[in-house]
């Protein structure tokens, strides 16, 4: 019965040490806290952009994240001054129509912003790298999420 | 077989008789390994199993056996699980990747935070 006990101690205590080591070489290469931005990191392997690549994507999205934040903060508004006008207006008005314009008009502009930040990350990237990025970014614009595209790469 | 054409060699040998003498403890040992069976029948599948695996799993074979099957069970288990991680997490990181480039998107998270 001793035997038994150490027998089993024993592949318990293998299996254990087997499956921690494994689990920690696969992913010791995706999860590197090395304290970049998470997505920058990803961005970084997921295109496999080169340190140079890599500093010129980084200046781009600096350059852009308040120009993303300024539309963004411009939205927050127009959408509220919408809110507001549907509470407080029991019928149609002018005013109506011209926030629902001042709405799509910003989110044109977001769009617009959006798409040629990445088109410029885009360049940065080698072609076939560059192609895969900007099918990422039409299919979040598309279809709201790149599930699709993940999932199709496996 | 070659033929005894010897007739009294043949007569001989036809009256020859082996009676080797019983070792003494012959009975005892017959009946108890008869006893050894009856006692396994009535062990049962599992009474067996706890044998087994108590007299034969520790045996360096099967031991070894074990430990083999343990590791190549564990790899498999930490790779399918490493890959799930791995996909999740790149799907996760673009989504956040893009919610931080996307206006639209930044105005929806500061609405739920609200």
């Amino acid at each position: 019965m001793r035997r038994l006990v150490v027998v089993l101690a024993l592949a318990v205590a293998v299996g254990v040490t087997t499956y921690v080591v494994c689990y920690r070489r696969a992913m010791v290469a995706v999860v590197t806290p090395d304290g970049t931005d998470r997505e920058l990191g990803w961005l970084k392997r997921e295109f496999a952009l080169a340190p140079a690549q890599y500093e010129k994507v980084l200046a781009l999205h600096h350059a852009y994240r308040p120009i993303c934040a300024e539309h963004c903060t411009r939205y927050i508004a127009v959408r509220r001054q919408f809110d507001e006008l549907l509470k407080n207006q029991a019928g149609w008005s002018p005013a109506v129509a011209a926030a629902i314009a001042d709405q799509a008009r910003i989110q044109g502009e977001c769009h617009a912003s959006m798409l040629k930040y990445a088109y410029d990350v885009a360049a940065c990237m080698s072609p076939e790298q560059g192609r895969r990025y900007l099918d990422m970014i039409k299919m979040q614009l598309t279809e709201g999420d790149p599930a699709g595209m993940f999932a199709a790469a496996h | 077989m070659k033929e005894i054409s010897d007739p009294k060699l043949r007569e001989v040998l036809a009256a020859w008789q082996v009676a080797p003498p019983l070792s003494p403890d012959f009975k005892s040992a017959v009946w108890q390994r008869i006893a050894t069976e009856e006692a396994r029948d009535a062990l049962g599948v599992w009474g067996r199993l706890r044998e087994w695996l108590v007299v034969e799993l520790p045996r360096p074979a099967y031991a070894s056996a074990l430990l083999v099957l343990t590791i190549v069970l564990s790899f498999t288990a930490a790779n399918l699980r490493a890959n799930y991680q791995r996909d999740q997490y790149r799907l996760e990181s673009a989504r956040l990747y893009l919610a931080a480039i996307n206006p639209l998107a930044m105005t929806a998270n500061s609405g739920a935070s609200r």
